[in-house]
């Protein structure tokens, strides 16, 4: 009864006002709103999605299509060369306005980019920062006039410049400024620094009203937001062009603003408050979504197949599919016998048949993938390359895995004989070429609690291994168990199987097989050494233009696909739910989802 | 003269005496028993699991040749099955009802219901047992102790039952699963040792003490018993009833442990009761209205868990006059 | 007496250095480290990793970092949180703290009260139906796996009969104008509940020197009626009214599902005890004298079963800190269960072995009381 009466009440009040306040369920408290912190380190998916957009970038990525495109900058930058530096003009944006009121201009920016590179350098300031602002690359930031900004750069690279510092999030310097310097008086600046109150202003088009501490996080929309009634339009023929009519700011880009419109996305913000809600059981949040309490549920890991089918039917729930920018994979470790040998890697590769995998044991709940950009990452992903074992069955897998052996010169004791799709006879005992017989294989891999995709996988591998003699054991152990014997016990394994989530521009094609990340607790975990792959992959990490990288990128896949240090096995795509009877996204499938994308909070609109 | 009078009665030898008597008092014992119909049925239930859980190895076997028989994708499904990555790729969604070929069913990956049932059958009885008697056996010898001898020994078995207490199994046994692969087993091991030295023996040692400042103790001292003696013979009997309904908190707590370790997906336990749970919530069928539909994914497992537990409390209960002839009703 | 709770007090010390040390260990045992999760990001390199390290500590070696922790520990510093960096564990604990505390231990009074008079009753009426049924429900709802009696009780009463709140400990719609935070709402509900204890013990004492039962009586419920509209009077007056009101409605769910699953245990210790004493003299002469059967069951018999119910009691209070890490999950109660489960995952050490550290303190203390208790009741036991 007095749920019923407070309900009337708030619809009452609701009524009255016209307020529109949608909620959305999370997972988990946001560790920190201060930014300090959250791109330092205590980084989570939780504070990205509570902080709504709060800090803009001067370039960003289109919606859906991902291009680079100018967000707190009014236009592509003009580069030149000064003295020894790099430098990069940057326009800016004339009407964008912090959530105080007070304009956004180069001040801001130059504050942001000295003093972050000031705090990497002399205080240590981790995490996010310092990659976004690496010091190896960026010189410094200078003001030319009100609206136009010079940055200098010590070398140039797509990663760290175009899609690292220009990306970096930017701060407000009348804010900051009195702050910083409190804190680099204290004892430990760092920590003083972190534990100050998000009330900064921000560029985006929420402001945080309330925290309440284990249930609930509001925030409330700017009524006189700058950008209200900003439009991205993208077109057929690839251009993009970006408009604010009140302002007056137009930006055209990539082609001819004409022909067929592909998506247009209108910036309000539409609604007036969105309340973030904590549960921490995942049933209750969907059947507080089905109840209807809640209009959205954010899920780094999708829902999975029983919340589907539970969602599925309902009256107002609509369910969307997005591919995810990510994969999980199993890593040979290289350094050791016989994992060295490429034969030996390509057999495995052959045993794995994803195709079963993923859509009879999983169900269709994972996607295959063989190369090491995932195919939702549609710019920079290689379909032409080829994965060993495609369209083979069974037992012609298995053939040419023996061939591929024998060719190596791996002998058995007992040789596995196919016929036809059948193992009549199990290998035993693998010889290795130098005629040492191969002991016992592991295969570190999360257990059942941590992911049972992987377990299963990682069990249907040794299966399958050793139908051929090859003697894998899968170890299925605490995730952080692997991180300790990959990472920090120097490369102590033979293979283990985890995952990656990626970033759009894949500088981690280099990073991951550089021969230079082969140190311990570096990126290199198989210890690949091609000096052929260094050479492409420097060029890669030094094109400047896109176009060329990606030429670069795709033949990167190619040599990594036929060397396997990695063996990628799938990707799993985000499902998301939402409730069409409450709200209206402008889209619904985006590489990493809805939430990769925040929720699209100043775009999202409700139902009349 | 005396020796051949004592001969000609003893006809038969010692131990065939003494087997008698205990045959005698253990058909009493029995007739006592069996007037308690919830004790009948704690033992039905538990000799029903015993059997169910033997009979393991059986049930492929069986399925094999009447309903597997089909392995389209000759992926070697079925031999020997094994419930863990057993997976039936001729039906085409998972999780399916119960049906002939799967008698309850298959989970959200494939495997049937009623095998992994069984396979954790008879891992969860010696999880239980194996734990339960460990705890008892040193909670109440220790208790009893306590109480008995005071001072020095009570102080520090009281302290380490603190420590133990507080002691954050969860933590140790995190820590452990991450190194080994623990089977129940050793799960019990741990667990057993873990709680015996814990809260039981305050608990035990309380009742022990108002055991021990009973006028028949000082009696018994008096005319010279050991302290042995007196602990055994004397002071644990009359614990014991309370050692019983603790063994029954205990096999239902170290069950208990391990499905909500498994069921928060803290411990790598490979196959059990709780991780059939997990299994069903972590592909979120536990939801909602789904639990009515979905019932074979988690009634199964619940329902075994209740069962096995609540059997060896009634089975504590009949035997609880046994013990304690004083409880008799005559 | 005074000299027995000085030697104890001096144990629970030594206990408690000794504990910390355990725990600390076992926590660095633990494979990896708080920075382990770092190492998912591809974006940041190795000597970027390497910084955060060194931020937390991490980069010393393990003894010289305990005796650090141990340093503070002793300050009364528990430490600075890495999770929840840079607030300190204390600080935390205090957010936490409240709402744990609020809802175990109603919820552990409620079911021992349950089992305590269920099992006074079914002792007396030994091997009837009531005794039969009410051992039966008692065992089965003892053997429920949580989770799934959790999930039944959401779905029906949230989610069919629509009497009871879904979720959480609040309602946000209500909360997002209110004036003060929860925790401050939870520790004035705490404070409330106190009093009210506070009375009713001091009820208690005077009645047991009253001489008629009718006094008694009276003086008892009286006080506790008294003393609970006083305490809704002020509350109603107070402006927050409704805000607690609005948390005691979301606690009616947790509590009733873990009184369902734990009322078992308190009953059939309190039967088994009972069963024991029925068979005393004292009843045989209590019974003799002619005396009314509920009043040689109440003032007799059951009062001497308090001793292991009240052991217990007093001890599962101590546990009350810990929380139950499933009930919290199940009903996004955000507590010290949750926490700790947190912290151990993610190997936070500091709020690890600071909870620990906590709960433990509780626990002991509890031990302690229950100890004294334990004389006061049976004057045969000396220390």
């Amino acid at each position: 009864m007095k749920k019923l009466f407070i309900l009337f009440m708030v619809l009452v009040v609701v009524s009255i006002f016209g307020a529109k306040v949608i909620n959305w369920a999370i997972y988990e408290e946001p560790k920190t709103l201060n930014i300090w912190n959250h791109l330092g380190p205590n980084a989570t998916v939780w504070n990205d999605y509570v902080m709504a957009g709060k800090y803009g970038s001067l370039y960003g990525y289109s919606d859906v299509r991902f291009d680079w495109i100018p967000a707190l900058a009014a236009d592509m930058p003009k580069k030149y060369k000064e003295g020894e530096y790099w430098v990069y003009e940057i326009p800016l944006r004339q009407d964008v306005k912090w959530s105080d009121g007070t304009p956004f201009t180069a001040d801001d920016v130059v504050f942001t980019i000295n003093t972050v590179l000031k705090l990497i350098k002399d205080y240590g300031l981790g995490g996010n920062w310092a990659s976004s602002y690496d010091p190896d690359f960026v010189e410094k930031a200078e003001k030319v006039d009100d609206y136009t900004v010079k940055i200098y750069f010590k070398k140039l690279g797509l990663a760290k410049v175009e899609f690292g510092a220009l990306m970096g999030p930017i701060i407000q310097k009348k804010f900051w400024e009195p702050k910083v310097e409190e804190a680099l008086k204290s004892e430990n600046p760092l920590q003083t620094l972190y534990s100050y109150e998000p009330e900064d202003p921000g560029t985006g088009a929420f402001v945080l009203k309330k925290w309440e501490k284990g249930a609930f996080v509001e925030n409330t929309a700017l009524p006189d937001y700058y950008d209200r009634g900003f439009v991205e339009v993208l077109y057929k023929n690839g251009a993009v062009e970006l408009k604010n009519e009140n302002t007056g700011f137009h930006w055209v880009g990539y082609g001819e603003p004409k022909g067929d419109v592909e998506l247009k996305v209108e910036t309000g913000p539409f609604v007036d408050s969105i309340i973030y809600r904590i549960y921490k059981e995942k049933s209750v949040a969907i059947t507080a979504m089905i109840n209807g309490d809640v209009s959205f549920i954010f899920n780094p890991l999708g829902l999975q197949k029983g919340e589907l089918d539970q969602l599925r039917g309902k009256p107002g729930i609509k369910i969307t599919s997005s591919p995810s920018n990510g994969f999980r994979y199993v890593a040979f470790n290289m350094r050791r016998y016989p994992m060295n040998i490429k034969e030996f890697r390509q057999a495995i590769a052959l045993l794995v048949d994803r195709d079963f995998i993923c859509n009879r044991i999983l169900a269709g709940q994972a996607i295959p993938v063989s190369t090491l950009v995932p195919p939702g990452n549609v710019f920079w992903y290689n379909k032409d390359v080829k994965t060993l074992g495609e369209g083979m069955s069974y037992g012609e897998r298995r053939k040419k895995a023996i061939e591929l052996l024998k060719k190596a010169g791996f002998k058995w004791i007992v040789e596995p004989k196919i016929k036809g799709d059948k193992i009549v006879r199990k290998g035993k005992g693998l010889i290795g070429p130098d005629g040492r017989k191969i002991e016992e294989i592991e295969l570190l891999a999360p257990g059942p609690g941590y992911d049972p995709m992987r377990a299963t996988t990682a069990i249907f591998i040794e299966k399958w291994a050793n139908e051929l003699g090859i003697p894998i054991k899968a170890n299925l152990v605490d995730f952080n168990y692997i991180v300790q014997r990959v990472w920090e016990e120097n490369f102590n394994y033979d293979m283990y199987m985890l995952g990656w989530g990626l970033t759009i521009f894949p500088d981690y094609l280099a990073d991951f097989f550089h021969s230079k990340r082969m140190g311990p607790g570096d990126f290199n975990t198989p210890g690949y050494n091609n000096p052929e792959f260094d050479e492409v992959a420097d060029k890669f990490l030094e094109a400047t233009d896109i176009e060329e990288a990606r030429k670069l990128a795709f033949k990167l896949q190619e040599m990594l696909a036929e060397d396997l240090p990695y063996l990628v096995l799938f990707t799993t795509p985000i499902y998301e739910a939402y409730r069409v009877d409450q709200i209206v996204f402008p889209y619904e499938e985006t590489l990493d989802g809805l939430q990769g994308q925040l929720g699209l909070p100043a775009a999202v609109k409700t139902v009349e | 003269m005396a020796n051949t009078s004592v001969e000609s009665v003893m006809k038969e030898p010692l131990w065939k005496i003494r087997l008698k008597l205990w045959m005698r008092s253990f058909r009493q014992n029995w007739e006592l028993f069996k007037e308690k119909k919830i004790a009948l049925f704690g033992l039905g239930v538990i000799i029903f699991f015993a059997i169910f859980g033997a009979l393991y190895p059986l049930y492929p076997v069986i399925m094999k040749n009447l309903y597997w028989k089909n392995d389209i994708d000759l992926y070697d499904m079925y031999t020997p099955y094994d419930p863990i990555i057993g997976f039936d790729a001729t039906i085409y969604s998972h999780p399916s009802p119960p049906s002939l070929k799967h008698p309850l069913g298959t989970d959200p990956l494939g495997r049937d219901v009623l095998s992994q049932l069984m396979y954790s059958t008879p891992r969860e009885f010696v999880l239980g047992i194996t734990a339960a008697l460990i705890t008892v056996i040193i909670g109440t010898i220790i208790g009893a102790a306590s109480a008995y001898f005071g001072g020095v020994v009570d102080t520090f078995f009281m302290r380490l039952a603190d420590i133990v207490m507080l002691f954050p199994l969860l933590a140790l046994l995190m820590v452990l699963s991450a190194f080994l692969e623990l089977t129940l087993f050793k799960l019990a091991l741990i667990i057993g040792l873990v709680s015996g030295f814990g809260s039981i023996t305050i608990v035990l040692k309380a009742q022990a003490l108002t055991v021990k400042v009973r006028p028949f103790i000082e009696a018994a001292k008096s005319a010279g018993a050991s302290d042995s003696y007196i602990i055994f013979k004397h002071i644990i009997p009359n614990i014991l009833p309370l050692s019983f309904l603790y063994m029954m908190f205990s096999v239902t707590s170290a069950i208990f442990s391990e499905a909500v370790l498994s069921f928060l997906g803290l411990v790598n336990i490979r196959m059990s009761w709780g991780i059939i749970i997990h299994t069903a919530q972590a592909n979120g069928y536990l939801i909602g209205s789904f639990i009515a539909r979905y019932w074979w994914l988690w009634a199964p497992p619940g329902v075994s868990i209740t069962l096995l537990c609540s059997a060896f409390y009634f089975l504590g209960r009949g035997l609880e006059e046994i013990i304690n002839p004083r409880l008799r009703k005559r | 007496m005074l000299k027995y709770i000085g030697k104890r007090s001096l144990q629970i010390v030594i206990l408690l250095f000794i504990y910390v040390t355990i725990v600390y260990w076992i926590m660095e045992a633990m494979p990896g480290n708080f920075a382990s999760q770092y190492v998912m990001n591809p974006k940041l390199t190795p000597e970027i990793r390497e910084k955060i390290k060194q931020q937390f500590g991490l980069d010393k070696p393990p003894f010289i970092r305990y005796l650090y922790y141990m340093k503070n520990f002793l300050k009364f510093d528990l430490g600075t949180s890495f999770l929840y960096y840079p607030r300190k564990v204390t600080d935390i604990i205090k957010e936490r703290l409240p709402r744990t505390l609020f809802l175990f231990m109603t919820a552990t009074l409620v079911s021992y009260s349950v089992g305590y008079n269920l099992g006074k009753r079914i002792a007396w009426k030994r091997g009837k139906f009531v005794d039969k049924a009410a051992t039966f429900v008692g065992i089965v709802f003892w053997t429920i796996f949580t989770p799934l009696l959790a999930i039944f009780n959401i779905w029906l009463f949230a989610v069919t009969l629509k009497l009871l709140p879904l979720n959480q400990f609040i309602e946000p719609n209500l909360w997002r104008t209110a004036p003060i935070d929860s925790n401050t709402v939870f520790l004035r509900l705490l404070l409330t509940g106190f009093w009210i204890l506070l009375a009713l013990l001091v009820a208690l004492i005077v009645a047991s020197f009253q001489k008629t039962l009718m006094a008694k009586r009276i003086t008892v419920w009286g006080t506790l009626t008294a003393s609970i509209i006083v305490a809704l009077v002020l509350w109603g007056r107070s402006g927050i009214g409704i805000y607690g009101l609005d948390i005691v409605k979301h606690m009616v769910l947790p509590i009733l599902t873990l009184t369902l699953l734990s009322f078992a245990g308190s009953m059939l210790v309190m039967r088994d005890t009972m069963l024991e004493i029925v068979r005393e003299d004292y009843i045989t002469t209590a019974k003799a004298k002619g005396l009314p059967d509920k009043v040689v069951r109440d003032k007799h018999a059951a009062r001497n079963a308090l001793l292991p119910l009240i052991t217990n009691f007093v001890i599962s209070l101590g546990f009350t800190m810990s929380g139950g890490i499933i009930t919290e999950t199940m009903f996004s109660w955000p507590g010290m269960g949750l926490t700790y489960l947190e912290a151990l995952n993610s190997q936070d050490i500091p709020l690890l072995v600071g909870l620990l550290v906590f709960t433990g303190i509780f626990v002991l203390i509890a031990h302690l009381v229950a100890d004294i208790l334990y004389a006061f009741l049976d004057p045969r036991i000396r220390y």
